[in-house]
């Protein structure tokens, strides 16, 4: 009898285990998601901050590339040079919560990168009616974003920016008009760059023309 | 053999209904339904005690009437306080700020109401920069404070933005909690009925 307790107990407390893991799973962190999304969300809980390394450094001339907009336009980084900045904005994933809660905010900020001669340019491995389906639901973007879908992650990878499972850092890459790489923000994938902090960098690259 | 764990697993299956409840976890989705009952009517309290700082922003000062830069809700100077958790990021919020504007404009605008009710918004993930950035494009009126690094949105649960808190001022000076909901897309004129009525005000 003492043996079938024995067994008893163990079987219990990894069943009551397991039942506690789960309601954590369950109700793990969301950070500020707005309720435009509804219940739409895919809740990825806590990643590890980062899981690559970078290839590319201040001072060095950005990785050139070709990619598909959501707009239909193709987009080739060299197309703006001498003309104007730009800042480039990778997120991890569509339809994840901090991604879901970063584009709308440079939304509403035009002006202020306009001020600063900069154009943002949105990039996610995710293909891109997935993308098209996303950033509808947060209203009409003005700026393009592109599908860095196939190969897949190729351009982020030339920035030193693929996580090994396949996803993006949520990394910003602000460009001068000589194509230089003037400022490099690797955040932690579960929180988003201070605007404050990009626009203190673009006033530098605007000082110095 | 085949006997002994057949009998290991019946023991254990009455030891976890036995037990399991000491933990909480009878039945989840139940109990998340219960939590979130409470919660809705709850959740909020604990922003009572949190210590707020105006930001050295003279017109925040004088409109709140608090006694000092930092201050708790309890102490700013009014019947009713009540709390918009927003986001520079969160487009309902964006989309809903001339709205919120209109609503804090007509409290403006009652002599019966202006200094009963005040209004201020947290911007919960947002920095000092973001939120000023937001008060700046949507020319936002009443105080809007940061929570960069989302502690008193961990504190509130985690809500969804928009999200509106109310306290009403009692006797003793303490607060107390009338109102706790999402949502936004308010109309100005029925909010602020609703305010009234919820908060039993004159």
């Amino acid at each position: 009898m003492c043996c079938y307790i024995k067994n008893a107990v163990k079987v219990s407390v990894f069943t009551i285990l397991i039942v506690i893991f789960n309601i954590m799973a369950i109700t793990s962190e969301v950070y500020s998601l707005s309720d435009v999304y509804g219940d739409k969300i895919y809740n990825i809980g806590e990643l590890k901050p980062t899981d690559s390394n970078l290839k590319v450094k201040v001072g060095d001339i950005a990785p050139d590339f070709t990619l598909k907009a959501i707009s239909g336009q193709t987009v080739t980084l060299s197309q703006f040079r001498d003309k104007k900045n730009v800042m480039l904005t990778f997120i991890p994933a569509a339809w994840t919560p901090v991604c879901s809660d970063q584009w709308p905010g440079y939304n509403i900020a035009k002006q202020l990168f306009e001020s600063h001669d900069t154009v943002i340019i949105g990039i996610s491995i995710d293909n891109l009616p997935t993308l098209f389906a996303w950033t509808q639901q947060m209203g009409a973007l003005w700026f393009e974003v592109l599908s860095d879908f196939w190969p897949h992650g190729r351009v982020a990878d030339s920035y030193g920016i693929l996580r090994g499972d396949g996803v993006a850092e949520r990394a910003i890459f602000l460009i001068d008009k000589k194509g230089v790489i003037r400022f490099i923000n690797v955040s932690d994938i579960n929180t988003r760059p201070d605007l404050g902090q990009i626009v203190k960098a673009m006033q530098e690259i605007s000082e110095d023309k | 053999m085949r006997y002994h764990y057949y009998v290991s697993v019946i023991l254990a299956l009455i030891f976890t209904l036995t037990f399991t409840p000491l933990f909480g976890i009878k039945d989840v989705q139940a109990q998340q339904n219960q939590t979130s009952e409470k919660e809705s009517a709850t959740k909020g309290e604990s922003l009572s005690n949190v210590i707020f700082n105006s930001l050295n922003n003279i017109s925040y000062q004088q409109y709140l009437d608090a006694g000092d830069k930092n201050f708790k809700l309890a102490d700013i100077n009014a019947d009713v306080i009540l709390v918009q958790i927003f986001s520079m990021y969160c487009p309902h919020c964006q989309r809903d700020a001339p709205n919120m504007n209109n609503f804090f404009n007509l409290i403006q605008k009652s002599e019966s109401y202006k200094d009963k009710i005040k209004f201020i918004g947290i911007g919960v993930g947002n920095s000092e920069f973001e939120v000023e950035f937001f008060r700046k494009t949507y020319s936002v009126e009443f105080p809007l404070l940061p929570d960069q690094d989302f502690k008193i949105h961990k504190l509130l649960g985690e809500v969804r933005t928009p999200y509106f808190i109310g306290f009403k001022k009692i006797k003793d000076g303490s607060l107390k909690l009338f109102m706790s909901e999402s949502g936004g897309d308010r109309e100005p004129k029925a909010f602020l009925e609703q305010i009234v009525k919820q908060a039993d005000i004159k």
